[in-house]
């Protein structure tokens, strides 16, 4: 008797089986990969009457033939790990069809339970099934279920402790039935492998399945029909599907944004205290510097954006979930095939939107090479959750609210119509001979399950918080390190230190002047008395750009507002003397024509690494100096330093530019070659300059 | 007459299916065989038929319908 009893999961896509998983293990999850190839590996545990259980759930897979990744993983791993029982989840309202795999499963030998899973749909279709019948013609275990609402899921634990436990003596007890494989096996030349051989194999499991069906399954001709025709009849419409989609994807960002602006305000005083009181505690020097503009600047203005992820995901998985992508996928197969590509193609974009990286992966599922590379070579242009970040900082800094909505939509969709033109391109320039067949199931809808959506939300939302927390917290303090060093020299310091020490000097004197500007502005002809200029003139402006900023505060301290003036003069000229500032500098030339100074550049390296990293640094490039400021204070500066046309350019050239290291890295990976990943971010750079210069040089004309 | 031309709503058997082997093992397992009967829940889409087969719903592209010999 073993301690660990390891069962599989296996089933169609669509079955309900993520969802039983969840059921079984609840929380205690984990994802891997499986090895060698980028299918996802959910792994859970759970304990049944003192026994640990551990569950895998394999890739949701029609057949073992090995035609894709899903289905080599799911073969070998129950070839290679041998799992002391398999679980069969089946969708009980598409039993003919489901019964293939579980055929095909039997055949592999392990043990194994067949789960009926929503039966409740099932009968509501007038779809009955005898389980126990079912049960006797297969000589397995069937048990029913459902799996959304948790029902019958615990004696899915009890039928496999118990069938654990009997067949720990490799009794296999061959069926009455005949075994389908037999078909295969009797072709002797090549012992049940070539092509002939599967047909005889196929055509005798649909028999048996035909057979079975007959016995156990009662379909009541007159229940009503599923409601997935009169849905489908308007969401897939030829002329409405694809407003229905646009409108539908506009509807999630807009959700994105409305909805996450609350916990993000609350993040981002979190994190203020929490700067405030570091600020409070530490002695001024580098390593306070660190702390407050590397590390809480850095990661803090990451993290801030981790509502607007969550929202995002959610709203995506709610679509999969659904049943509504695979709609989609069969609406854009139209518009995809135009230019070369699949309707498939749709869903590795759409994992895309969330991560680029998953997206390249996901491109395996086509199984044709040119439709495969187009697909790959275009997913940095479907916007990754990561530049979102970008966007969420610079639309609310320069764009009113009504319109943030719209330009965030008009940026995806800048990026698709990009992604058409290159894939049109690529379409042309390697002609694309034989398309790949398109076929895709629709799943029946239903409302999603909030386990299903709510742990997969949370998982990605994981991601994103480990990734701030490792990559970006380490890039935060390398680029805050380029960011301060070298410091400047002593001679410069004490420039500084005496222009504040004059203004201290001179604080009444620059507060009756200021109450005297005040006065003059509120009654601009009756008190126009000239006032005196004792100040240098440095300090005046300084002065003037500070009043300008705090206008709205008229109790401001004009002499604090002098200091910080100062203050930031002296961070910019330390952060012009830094490395990070000499690189910027050096490819100022080049980015001039877009609008972008020296600080964008050295922001836009950081990007390089990874692309949210870009607002990271514009927080490190102009926290400088300002650490003690709260709330929203990096909006407001860019506010004050550029045109919203420039923050527009930046989104732009973020869009498209410079593909992620790890992009780079996996698009070398899944082309098989470098040159595919030098070609990819070398070309996306070029046409990102080409097109960010144009809007930049055409809009400053407007 | 091949699956492309059938009409939404109407019922039909599979006779044959004249595509590469990729294509014909991917149909296997979702369900589609000769002999088996077919609804066709909606072709008015340009480039795919939608249809139900052994109880799920399958978008074909018209590639594949083409060459799918029904009667």
């Amino acid at each position: 008797m073993k301690n660990v009893i390891k069962i599989a999961l296996a089933g169609n896509p669509n079955s309900g089986k993520s969802t039983i998983f969840n059921r079984l293990t609840g929380a205690k999850q984990t994802v891997g990969n499986f090895p060698g190839v980028t299918v996802e590996r959910y792994e859970g545990r759970t304990r049944f009457e003192g026994r640990d259980v551990s569950v895998v759930d394999l890739p949701g897979v029609y057949s073992l033939a090995s035609y894709s990744d899903e289905e080599r993983v799911a073969a070998e791993f129950l070839k290679n790990e041998t799992p002391d029982v398999v679980v069969n989840v089946v969708d009980a309202a598409s039993l003919e069809r489901n019964l293939y795999l579980t055929l095909v499963l039997k055949e592999q030998g392990r043990p194994l339970v067949v789960v009926l899973n929503m039966i409740d749909v099932a009968r509501r279709r007038g779809i009955d099934v005898d389980a126990a019948a079912l049960s006797k013609e297969l000589g397995v275990p069937v048990l029913q279920t459902v799996g959304n609402r948790g029902v019958g899921v615990e004696e899915i634990l009890a039928e496999v402790v118990r069938v654990a436990e009997s067949s720990s003596a490799p009794a296999e007890t061959p069926s009455a039935s005949a075994c389908p494989s037999d078909a295969a096996k009797s072709c002797e030349h090549c012992g049940g492998e070539c092509e002939l051989a599967q047909t005889a194999a196929d055509v005798a499991r649909y028999k048996e399945i035909g057979r079975l069906c007959a016995r156990c399954v009662k379909t009541d001709a007159d229940a009503p029909a599923s409601g997935s025709d009169k849905i489908d009849a308007i969401l897939t419409h030829r002329f409405l599907g694809i407003p229905i989609f646009l409108a539908a994807m506009y509807l999630v960002f807009q959700l994105t944004f409305t909805l996450g602006s609350y916990p993000m305000d609350w993040i981002d005083a979190g994190f203020g205290a929490l700067s405030d009181w570091v600020d409070g505690a530490m002695s001024e020097g580098v390593a306070k510097s660190l702390i407050i503009d590397g590390i809480i600047g850095g990661v803090g203005g990451v993290l801030v954006f981790l509502p607007n992820i969550l929202i995002l995901f959610l709203a995506i998985s709610i679509l999969e979930d659904s049943g509504y992508m695979a709609r989609a996928a069969l609406l854009c197969d139209r518009w995809m095939r135009r230019v070369g590509l699949h309707g498939k193609s749709v869903v590795p974009a759409l994992v895309g939107f969330g991560c680029t990286v998953p997206g390249i992966m996901a491109a395996k599922m086509l199984s044709d090479r040119k439709e495969r590379l187009a697909t790959m070579f275009i997913l940095p242009l479907f916007s990754c959750g990561a530049r979102f970040p970008i966007y969420a900082l610079l639309i609310p800094a320069f764009f009113p609210l009504e319109w943030q909505g719209l330009i965030l939509w008009g940026i995806y969709l800048i990026g698709i119509l990009l992604a058409v033109v290159v894939a049109k391109v690529m379409d042309v320039v390697f002609k694309n001979d034989e398309p790949a067949p398109f076929v895709i199931e629709l799943p029946s809808y239903h409302r999603p399950t909030l386990g299903v959506v709510g742990v997969h939300t949370l998982e990605r939302g994981w991601q994103y918080v480990k990734k701030a927390g490792t990559i970006i917290f380490a890039i935060s303090v390398l680029l805050w390190a380029l960011t301060t060093f070298p410091s400047l020299d002593a001679e410069t310091v004490a420039k500084f230190d005496a222009e504040r020490a004059r203004i201290e000097e001179n604080a009444d004197q620059i507060r009756a002047e200021a109450a005297a500007q005040l006065a003059e502005n509120a009654q601009p002809k009756e008190n126009a008395e000239p006032t005196e200029i004792t100040q240098p003139e440095e300090t005046a402006q300084f002065a003037e750009i500070a009043d300008a900023e705090t206008e709205e505060a008229e109790e401001a301290d004009p002499v604090a507002d002098a200091l910080a003036a100062v203050d930031a003069a002296e961070g910019q000229a330390a952060l012009e003397r830094s490395y990070a500032g000499r690189v910027g500098r050096a490819i100022e030339p080049i980015l001039r024509p877009m609008g972008f100074d020296w600080k964008i550049g050295t922001a836009l390296i950081g990007a390089i690494a990874a692309k949210e990293v870009f607002v990271a640094q514009m927080g490190v490039v102009y926290s400088v100096g300002e650490a003690d400021e709260t709330s929203e204070p990096l909006a407001e500066t860019l506010r004050a330093n550029y045109s919203p046309l420039v923050g527009f350019c930046i989104m732009l050239f973020c869009l498209i530019a410079t593909p992620c290291m790890a992009t780079f890295a996996v698009m070398a990976k899944e082309a098989g070659s470098w040159k595919w990943a030098f070609a990819q971010w070398f070309g996306l750079t070029a046409i990102a300059w080409v097109l960010t210069t144009l809007v930049y040089q055409i809009g400053k004309m407007c | 007459m091949t699956l492309a031309d059938a009409l939404k709503g109407q019922k039909v058997t599979i006779v044959s299916m004249d595509l590469t082997e990729l294509g014909v093992n991917r149909l296997t397992a979702l369900g589609l065989t000769p002999g088996v009967r077919v609804r066709v829940v909606d072709n008015s889409l340009k480039d795919a038929s939608i249809i139900e087969c052994r109880g799920s719903r399958l978008a074909l592209g018209r590639g594949l319908a083409r060459f799918i010999v029904v009667k």
